[in-house]
């Protein structure tokens, strides 16, 4: 009987959550759940605290500024190999460079111009370094199709989380405004946005004839955003439009001053293990969370009401 | 408003039929594990909205947890932190991200325990908590209701608040919970149950004329 308790309390703990069910039609089902439906229903109601929009937002600003200190300790790390360590990459990489001169000099009789080594040196540099503009376009991209997707499948079966809107709204109105900012993307992934745009603008008018719950004015602002994201790629791939990144490959060349081949970036992982320096003192933590589970004892002796000796999986 | 699947988002006033939302449908879980993926990869604008979607419902398991504001903003921040060194290191081995976070969060808990003593400070919860309320007897209302059911939750065993915690502060689903804590679903249940009607008790006891449904 009591075994019987625990799994109709979730059963209805559950149906109230999908919204199949109501308190009083769980109660019409199950009366001896009654004092315990209501203590959960409070439980609920107390647990949908908030933190205050004060510290939300000093806390977010302080997550963003560790992000961007992460971000910046690894742009730093990367070129930290010594400078001798370039000498043996750097010879091999001029002797390749010497060789691909003569194999095209010689390929064109032995008669090439000025032009052509210069020519064959700007194909062999590797000079694509992605602008981190780009690559931030491209995630905000990868994000607004995840969400979008949600939504399309979610439309599909009439249940669409709200959550998932209002991070639909706000990816989209990030990248329509990283539009302004497209130096060094390519017409064909411009192009892709704009489609991802006009994909977006037919889901989500399907989403609301076919989830009427949805909140329609939320809906409206979105398409509105898409719409108004639409119209500038098309104004930035249209030929009049000054802003037009050029297409040539080496007209801006990357940032990195030297002209010795990056062509063993060393995207390792390992060089995030450089010693953290955060200014808070609870950063670092003692327990390294990793994902295998450790059995460690529970801190607290006080268990003992759980079926289960009380090993807990530690990250 | 807050991410808020599993139980949280349960009928909240009167137990009024609400709009249809999946516990947790396929389709969030995959646009969760891109997510994770490309945050995994360091795209920083998926790290942020991870932090987005989570932030609301650890900063509620540290209420739970802690049973206080100061504590639980603190550890709320500990555990991104935490998140963000170790975020590289996730693999996707039959855990679900926010099994794993939550596991991170409990390790956050049990070091500031071990910091700070046996059960963290004691201070007014409420008074810097905004909630969710339509006026300002209301909300004096709503602040008691949380003191009250806070300093109950405070009183459970171990356990007990950690599976509270997860499942009415974090929001996740008993399969998440169980994979949370290593345990079973059954016997996240089995503790769910015992902890929900311990704090029917605790709260009774706090109101002697047995007023608690008003609350």
């Amino acid at each position: 009987m009591k075994r019987r308790l625990e799994e109709t309390l979730e059963e209805c703990l559950a149906a109230l959550a999908r919204g199949q069910s109501t308190v009083s039609e769980c109660l019409a089902l199950y009366p001896e759940l009654e004092t315990l439906l209501h203590t959960a229903r409070r439980l609920q109601k107390v647990y949908a605290a908030n933190p205050s929009p004060l510290y939300a937002q000093a806390a977010r600003e302080r997550f963003l500024a560790a992000l961007a200190r992460r971000r910046q300790r690894r742009l730093v790390a990367r070129p930290a190999r010594p400078s001798w360590r370039w000498v043996p990459a750097a010879v091999g990489s001029a002797a390749l460079v010497a060789f691909a001169v003569w194999a095209s000099m010689l390929a064109l009789g032995g008669g090439g111009g000025s032009q052509e080594p210069s020519m064959v040196v700007s194909k062999v540099t590797p000079t694509s370094t992605p602008e981190p503009v780009v690559s931030d376009i491209q995630g905000q991209v990868e994000r607004l199709k995840a969400n979008l997707e949600e939504v399309r499948t979610g439309a599909a079966s009439g249940a669409v989380e709200p959550d998932v809107i209002q991070q639909l709204k706000e990816n989209t109105a990030a990248l329509v405004a990283s539009l302004d900012q497209t130096q060094g993307l390519e017409p064909e992934a411009m192009a892709q946005i704009g489609e991802l745009f006009a994909d977006q603008e037919k889901v989500l008018s399907e989403a609301k004839e076919k989830v009427p719950l949805l909140p329609a004015e939320d809906l409206d602002e979105i398409i509105r955003i898409a719409g108004a994201g639409r119209a500038k790629v098309e104004e930035l791939l249209s030929p009049t439009a000054t802003a037009t990144p050029s297409a040539t490959p080496t007209a801006t060349p990357s940032a990195t001053p030297s002209a010795t081949p990056t062509a063993s970036p060393e995207e390792s992982p390992t060089s995030t293990a450089t010693p953290t320096a955060t200014p808070s003192a609870t950063v670092t933590p003692e327990v390294t969370p990793t994902e295998t589970p450790q059995s460690t004892p529970s801190p607290p002796p006080e268990g003992g009401d759980e079926p289960s000796p009380s090993a807990t999986a530690a990250p | 408003m807050g991410y808020d699947g599993g139980v949280a988002s349960l009928a909240a006033e009167g137990g009024e039929r609400r709009r249809c939302y999946p516990l947790y449908p396929d389709s969030e879980a995959q646009g969760e594990r891109l997510l994770v993926d490309a945050a995994r990869v360091g795209d920083q604008g998926a790290i942020a909205e991870l932090y987005n979607r989570y932030f609301p419902r650890v900063y509620r398991y540290m209420l739970v947890r802690t049973g206080n504001v100061g504590d639980a903003e603190d550890l709320t921040e500990e555990v991104f932190i935490r998140v963000l060194d170790a975020l590289d290191r996730f693999e996707w081995r039959q855990v679900p991200f926010s099994a794993w976070l939550f596991r991170i969060a409990h390790n956050a808990v049990v070091s500031h325990q071990r910091r700070d003593g046996a059960r963290g400070r004691l201070s007014s919860l409420s008074s810097s908590l905004p909630v969710n309320t339509q006026g300002p007897e209301e909300a004096v209302e709503a602040r008691l209701a949380l003191d009250e059911v806070m300093e109950a939750t405070r009183n459970l065993p171990e356990a007990q608040r950690r599976v509270i915690g997860l499942r009415f502060g974090a929001g996740l689903s008993v399969a998440e919970t169980a994979r949370a804590l290593g345990k079973s679903g059954g016997n996240v249940k089995v503790i769910q149950h015992k902890a929900i009607v311990k704090l029917r008790e605790l709260l009774v006891e706090k109101r002697p004329d047995g007023d608690e449904e008003k609350a």
